[in-house]
């Protein structure tokens, strides 16, 4: 996780974003919009000729945050330079932002929305100035593991002051991919899924987009402009996207041959990078086939159309799930497609589809489910459709998190995840088998989070799984843009200086959306954060945010020490000897001053002190042992008074007597001799 | 059980070999000298009773008392062997008043000592345990407020 920095704002009207960049909440820059992200203008303090690209992004627009260090390492100079970004505060919302500063070299877009382009490029200058700069960045993109998700004319943009050099991609970060493009330049199989639902963007999306914005560039008629989405979306699917956009206009073959090969549906066989550098130098590539749908030999009447195409019908199923119940029942949709449709893999993907069905119980009980199944089976090139909601097999997260975000109700996620509805899509889309497993490993981990009741686990922990870049939606957090270790310290340690804290700061969220970003980091801290025992919690949580601490490398967190300070009585029960508890005690408060919580954590759990400690109580318990024995002994013998210590009376009373005795025998024996008697 | 009891007892009221051996050299030898052995049996007899009267586990009392009833019978012997040296002389000393005093007061002297020695003793070994008894439950009260209860083995809140 990158680290980043969490800017103050000054005023309402100019905001600071590190020390090189102050921006204008009042110049908007709508032109360099990325749908809800806005763009603002920003300035150098120090030379305010140097102008900047402020895109602001909410939470509910999932900014690509975890992207940001791969853009960076793209070194194209088609790709607008990102100079910094990070949450802000943004005071006309009350709440932080994400932040992408961009150097403000572009002006002017390819085309403006809803407009034919008047630029009189000729073929070599379309193919140098913007063809051949968009591959090499798409290039650039597939073999630095980014993909840009915002390919569309409106984001391409002239050089300020020339247009006659290559064209530059306006930003791709600000949102989830592909959630602002407008559905014309999606393909089919993302276009109909919700906007955010639309997955994290490929390689293969980028040069379909590529290939819209090339056709609306060189487009001298606006024939699209009386066509809904829905009616475009219609059209592509019937007719296949080149069909639909080429229409009657009239390009040069040559261009002909690109949009053919990056326009194309079926994914697998869609243009590559490869491809389009091979057309670039002049090789003849073979025509690919314009896709031939299989009609029907009767039109299946449906919510009031008739259906020739089941792939027209795979995306209205929704709309009316009582007379689908009726054509289920009465067999019309089963006869429709097995006399009606000449497609033997349909009816395979059929047959497991109502297999699938009745597994979990009829249909007409469950009819989103059969929705859901039948539409895969119709056309497995769509998204999914369960519920109301229309997503991708990668998609869901970012619709997850929006939802757990907003304080939704999440249990159509939980029968999304328990029904394995994304498992069924995933594997409608022939994905490379590893790519498969490894999704199908999440999708696993989060029916596990699900059925969990660890700290960790839940709904919380699908959300960042699903979501890479979905940042901390912690209640706690709310109004603060938490992203990495970092952001995470400034906004506890905003909250804390504001007071009525405690020191229990990690909950599910914060356990769950780190879990998720670095699974052996946060493993270490689980076990106490997991336990009953509040003070474990509390070290826990001590030891979390220390760790945290040393990793953003942020010298002082006063405030958030202050508050764990408070909470640490019971924590210092750890060490027995209370000499040495109140020395850790006073050195623990001395690191809160500084705001040290790596030095706290350290004091309240120093392995080498705590052994030192349990040796000296072992020893000491001993002591207390032999004492209490030795009290016992006393105790018993001193309680009759009267007969402690007669015994050695009577020996000492013995050698007393004897001594006596020998003396007075010596004396009569000497007075004998020397003549004298006593008696 | 019973058996075994009974057979200890047998054992206790059967003299040992050296006993008996002892029993008749001290005969033989009382009998050699009589008039000495005679007036150390008078003599002798508070140390004899105490002997016998005493508590037989507790031989102290007795040693104290027969040290000094030697102690006051010396003189006598003395007076005896420097004499005729007969059995009435022997009889002379034992019959008169002062002599048999002198050796029973020696005795009595005996008891005195023990009963005061041991009083003496007893008591100040007794406060001598009070005082370590005391010095005890303050060095496990000066570990305890270093340790906590902990240290008793008492079950205390905390880790």
């Amino acid at each position: 996780m990158s680290k980043s920095t969490v800017h103050q704002a000054n005023d309402h009207d100019h905001i600071s974003f590190g020390k090189n960049v102050i921006i204008s909440t009042k110049n908007r820059l709508p032109q360099f919009d990325n749908g809800p992200a806005l763009a603002y203008e920003a300035y150098n303090p120090k030379n305010k000729v140097k102008k900047f690209i402020a895109i602001i992004s909410s939470i509910a627009e999932l900014p690509r945050y975890n992207s940001v260090r791969n853009y960076k390492n793209l070194t194209s100079v088609s790709f607008l330079n990102l100079v910094n970004s990070g949450a802000v505060f943004w005071p006309p919302d009350n709440s932080q932002k994400f932040i992408l500063i961009y150097d403000r070299s572009i002006e002017q877009s390819l085309l403006e929305e809803g407009k034919v382009s008047n630029v009189n490029w000729r073929h070599p200058e379309i193919v140098s100035l913007l063809i051949e700069p968009m591959a090499n960045m798409i290039r650039e993109m597939r073999d630095k593991g980014f993909c840009h998700g915002s390919i569309r004319p409106t984001n391409i943009f002239y050089p300020s002051g020339n247009e006659k050099l290559p064209v530059i991609l306006g930003d791709g970060l600000s949102v989830q991919a592909g959630s602002t493009q407008p559905s014309l330049f999606m393909p089919v199989s993302k276009a109909l899924a919700d906007p955010i639902g639309r997955g994290q963007g490929s390689v293969e999306d980028d040069v379909y987009a590529f290939g819209v914005s090339l056709f609306l560039f060189l487009s001298k008629n606006d024939e699209l402009s009386g066509l809904d989405d829905e009616d475009i979306l219609r059209k592509k699917v019937e007719f296949g996207s080149y069909s639909t956009l080429i229409g009657k206009e009239r390009f040069q073959e040559s261009f002909l041959e690109l949009l053919r090969g990056v326009l194309y549906d079926d994914e697998s066989k869609r243009w590559g990078i490869d491809d389009i550098f091979s057309w670039l130098d002049g090789v003849r590539v073979t025509p690919l086939p314009l896709s031939q749908k299989k009609k029907a030999n009767r039109a299946l009447s449906f919510n009031g159309k008739k259906y020739l195409y089941a792939e027209l019908l795979a995306i209205d199923l929704h709309k009316n799930t009582d007379e689908l119940i009726t054509l289920i029942d009465d067999g019309s949709l089963d006869r429709w497609i097995r006399k009606s449709l000449d497609d033997n893999a349909l009816l395979e993907r059929y047959d497991k589809a109502i297999a699938a069905i009745y597994e979990v119980g009829d249909a007409s009980q469950n009819i989103d489910y059969a929705v859901f199944h039948f539409g895969l089976a119709l056309n497995p090139a769509l998204p999914a459709h369960y519920k109301g909601l229309c997503f991708s097999y990668d998609g869901i997260g970012a619709i997850l998190a929006k939802a757990a975000y907003e304080d939704q109700d999440l249990s159509v996620f939980k029968e999304i995840l328990r029904l394995n509805i994304l498992d069924h899509a995933l594997v409608a889309k022939n994905l490379n088998q590893a790519i498969v497993l490894n999704i199908f490993k999440q999708y696993d981990a989060c029916r596990a989070a699900l059925s969990g009741n660890k700290i960790e686990q839940g709904m919380a922990m699908c959300v960042y799984t699903l979501c890479p870049s979905a940042p901390c939606i912690s209640p706690k957090l709310k109004g603060f843009f938490v992203y990495n270790e970092f952001s995470v310290l400034s906004a506890f340690e905003s909250l804390c200086g504001k007071g009525g804290q405690v020191s229990l700061m990690v909950d599910k969220h914060i356990a769950a959306f780190f879990s998720a970003r670095n699974t052996n980091f946060m493993s270490s801290y689980l076990l106490d954060l997991n336990s009953i025992d509040k003070d474990s919690k509390i070290s826990g949580n001590l030891h979390f945010m220390a760790a945290l601490q040393r990793q953003s490398k942020i010298k002082s967190l006063p405030a958030m020490a202050g508050v764990f300070v408070e909470s640490l009585s019971g924590i210092y029960k750890v060490y027995k000897n209370v000499g040495t508890r109140e020395r850790i005690k006073e050195s623990v408060k001395v690191a809160a001053k500084e705001g040290d919580l790596v030095i706290m954590s350290s004091l309240v759990d120093n392995p080498d002190e705590l052994l030192r400690d349990e040796k000296g109580f072992l020893i000491a318990k001993a002591e207390y042992k032999l004492l209490q024995k030795e009290y016992s002994q006393y105790n018993s013998k001193l309680a009759n008074k009267k007969t402690y210590g007669v015994s050695n009376g009577h020996d000492v009373a013995t050698i007393v007597s004897w001594l006596i005795s020998t003396t007075i025998t010596v004396i009569v024996v000497l007075a004998f001799i020397s003549g004298n008697q006593i008696f | 059980m019973a058996k075994k009891s009974k057979k200890s007892k047998k054992n206790n009221q059967k003299m040992s070999m050296k006993g008996r051996l002892f029993l008749i050299m001290f005969v033989l030898l009382g009998l050699a000298f009589l008039p000495t052995a005679m007036l150390l049996f008078v003599g002798l007899l508070p140390s004899i009773v105490a002997f016998f009267v005493g508590d037989k586990r507790n031989g102290a009392r007795t040693s104290t008392i027969v040290a000094m009833n030697i102690a006051g019978c010396i003189p006598f012997i003395l007076k005896l062997w420097s004499g005729e040296n007969n059995f009435d002389y022997s009889l002379n000393i034992i019959t008169d008043s002062q002599s048999i005093s002198v050796m029973y007061v020696s005795a009595a002297f005996g008891y005195m000592i023990d009963w005061v020695v041991t009083g003496l003793v007893s008591s100040f070994l007794y406060q001598k345990g009070a005082a370590r008894m005391k010095a005890v439950r303050k060095k496990q009260e000066f570990l305890m407020s270093h340790w906590g209860e902990g240290i008793a083995g008492k079950n205390i809140s905390g880790k």
